[in-house]
């Protein structure tokens, strides 16, 4: 479970991006939804403990992201849409490090980089590899261990058909198994059959919070009409 | 490996005209005026960046020194010396800004820029405009000083000035960055030095030089891209090795503005006869004001190099493990400077070396904001530093106080760390190394 509690952020005070939200994301899929600039990244990201709410609480899995910082990402992954990976270490020595951030064997970093393909590639940096390599690695980072959390920031983009299908597998696994996964994507497509719920954003508000129905063009136009901000 | 542009392009029929550009005498001069402006204005946006410390620093000089003091200044490096070794004075001047704008300019024109239809002579002329522009406060500074210097018979200010305006574009191509690096260097060096020489004929010649140069230049290259070679070691942890690796030599300077100013604390001591106890305050203060100077070029270069990472923020670890790990990194280097206060006054380490603990913090907070401060993170470190550092002089007892102050230190530090917005936009002015968005870039 994650939730939102009275949570007020703005990267410019004059300009904020959420005032008062209230949310809770339960267990299985869910797909964020809404129009470019309605704060879907930044929902995300207050979910990931990337940034903190000026006012208000966020917790994941009954822990506060500030207060018990440990806690609440030791089963937190999250993928952001643009792979930010310093070039200071290669991908192996960050993959190492996220599995031992997470209490996992140091081979699981090496595992995932193998699983996503990045094997030969583990001892260059972020600058010597590709826009797609790059989403793999944040992707590698994200496989290491069993988290329960997911955070996901359009996760299909740049991948190839295989790391895609796989990528694929990994989301809809983990949210059988009963694990919160959050997807923020403009390609509905893949996730429309198996997402269990929707979130609507319009300017910083959840405009809908639905269960989505059964029926698959029923789904299907609700789902569009999130996307589009209606 | 080097990026060349337009290597492979082949060359235009006439002038700089491309296929798809507008045919015609006013389309081909509109797409030239349009570059040449573009250009233009990127050298004036790194100008100001030069002038802005060029000017506070000669302002600085001017009110310390007197106008006297660079009137004889110019009259030695200028008017007395004979006129290749003033010409070679200023054009090792002019080429000095001109590489640090051409690294900028050149790095500009890689990627996106070399789809536009330009030729490879077209666009080195560009960044020699651009080039030109930006280093043009220090042309006019070296002008000033020409026109002030004591003249010798044989020179004549009309040449000065028209050498210092032919110096500008020849000191850019000695410093933009082409292909054929040794000889474009070479002429363009030896012709900015005789167009700065003061005479009509040197300064003709050294037209010819730069043309000459600017002519067998080639294309413009890019920054070399480097293979990530680290040296795998982790002794604090994959953190600890990212802000080594990102600071990298750049350490040096920190360490030669520390020593600087305990090389000053101990001329102070050497040169005047104090009683111990003065003594002893002059020492505390040389060597407090080292480590906050120390302290300060550090944080400031850490928070440059290394900018916040966002995703690294949604792993387990706390704001405080990451905050103490930048004071560790900041102030065990630091402490090296305590080493030569052993030669000036070993009584003062014990009560100098308190200041570090809460110190470092201070500057691992300040690396977290300093964005957000007028005067940077180094502003601040140096500010609290210079308080500290008074304590300690009158005060030795403070050091006990200073010790405690460690612990709202990590305080106030992990909560600058937490409140940190990561992913705001700021705009960087060329400071790619700060930037998270320009690292998957070369």
């Amino acid at each position: 479970m994650i939730s939102f509690e009275s949570v007020a952020f703005a990267y410019r005070a004059s300009e904020p991006v959420f005032e008062r939200l209230a949310l809770e994301i339960g267990p299985g899929l869910t797909l964020v939804l809404g129009v470019n600039g309605s704060g879907k990244s930044t929902l995300l990201k207050l979910a990931a403990g990337v940034e903190r709410p000026d006012t208000g609480t966020v917790t994941v899995g009954g822990f506060d992201l500030w207060t018990d910082e440990i806690a609440a990402r030791r089963g937190l992954a999250y993928v952001p849409e643009f792979p930010d990976l310093t070039p200071y270490a290669t991908i192996r020595e960050i993959c190492d490090y996220v599995a031992r951030l997470r209490r996992e064997p140091a081979a699981a970093g090496r595992e995932a980089l193998e699983r996503v393909g990045l094997g030969p590639y583990a001892h260059r940096s972020v600058r010597e590899l590709s826009m797609g390599q790059k989403r793999r690695a944040t992707f590698a980072a994200a496989w290491i261990g069993t988290p329960s959390h997911i955070l996901l920031d359009e996760p299909l983009e740049a991948l190839d058909r295989k790391v895609r299908e796989a990528a694929l597998d990994w989301i809809f696994g983990l949210a059988a198994a009963g694990s919160t996964v959050v997807v923020v994507s403009h390609e509905i497509e893949p996730f429309a059959a198996r997402a269990e719920r929707a979130v609507g954003l319009v300017l910083g508000r959840p405009a809908a919070v639905v269960p989505l129905p059964s029926d698959a063009a029923a789904r299907a136009g609700l789902l569009e009409s999130l996307a589009r901000g209606d | 490996m080097s990026e060349f542009y337009h290597a492979s392009r082949p060359a235009p029929s006439r002038g700089d005209g491309a296929a798809g550009a507008p045919r015609g005498a006013s389309g081909t001069r509109g797409r030239l005026g349009a570059m040449a402006r573009f250009h233009a204005r990127v050298g004036v946006r790194l100008a100001l960046r030069i002038l802005a410390p060029s000017l506070a620093i000669l302002f600085a000089l001017y009110f310390i020194l007197r106008p006297e003091f660079f009137v004889y200044l110019a009259g030695v490096i200028l008017g007395d010396s004979g006129p290749l070794a003033r010409g070679a004075f200023a054009a090792l001047t002019a080429t000095v800004a001109a590489r640090a704008a051409a690294a900028r300019v050149c790095a500009g024109l890689g990627g996106w820029m070399r789809h536009l239809p330009s030729s490879a002579a077209l666009t080195r002329r560009m960044a020699v405009l651009a080039i030109a522009v930006a280093e043009a406060p220090v042309i006019v500074i070296l002008a000033g000083f020409a026109a002030v210097s004591a003249r010798s018979a044989s020179a004549s200010l009309p040449a000065d000035l028209a050498g210092f305006a032919a110096l500008a574009p020849a000191a850019a191509i000695a410093a933009v960055r082409t292909r054929n690096r040794a000889p474009r260097a070479v002429l363009g060096f030896a012709g900015a030095a005789l167009c700065a020489s003061g005479r009509w004929l040197l300064l003709a010649a050294g037209l010819v030089l730069a043309v000459a140069a600017e002519r067998i230049a080639g294309p413009v290259r890019g920054p070399k891209r480097k293979n990530s070679v680290f040296d795998g070691r982790h002794a604090l942890g994959l953190p600890a090795a990212i802000a080594r690796r990102a600071v990298g030599k750049a350490i040096a300077v920190p360490y030669l503005i520390g020593a600087a100013v305990l090389a000053l604390a101990a001329a102070f001591l050497a040169n005047n006869p104090l009683p111990p106890a003065t003594a002893g305050a002059a020492a505390r203060l040389g060597g407090a004001l080292a480590l906050t100077a120390f302290l300060a070029a550090a944080s400031s270069l850490l928070a440059a190099r290394r900018p916040p990472w966002p995703l690294e923020r949604s792993w387990p670890r706390s704001a405080r493990a990451r905050v103490a790990t930048d004071a560790l990194l900041l102030s065990v280097p630091a402490a090296a400077l305590l080493a030569p206060l052993a030669a000036v006054n070993p009584g003062a380490i014990p009560i100098v070396a308190a200041l570090l603990p809460a110190a470092g913090l201070r500057a691992a907070a300040a690396v977290r904001l300093d964005r957000e401060l007028r005067f940077g993170a180094w502003g601040l470190v140096l500010g609290e530093g210079a308080l500290a550092s008074a304590a300690l002089t009158f005060t030795p007892w403070a050091a006990a106080i200073l010790l405690a102050a460690a612990v709202p230190a990590l305080e106030l530090a992990a909560r600058a760390e937490r409140r940190q917005k990561v992913s705001r936009w700021l705009e960087l002015h060329h400071l790619s190394a700060g930037d998270p968005l320009s690292w998957s870039e070369g």
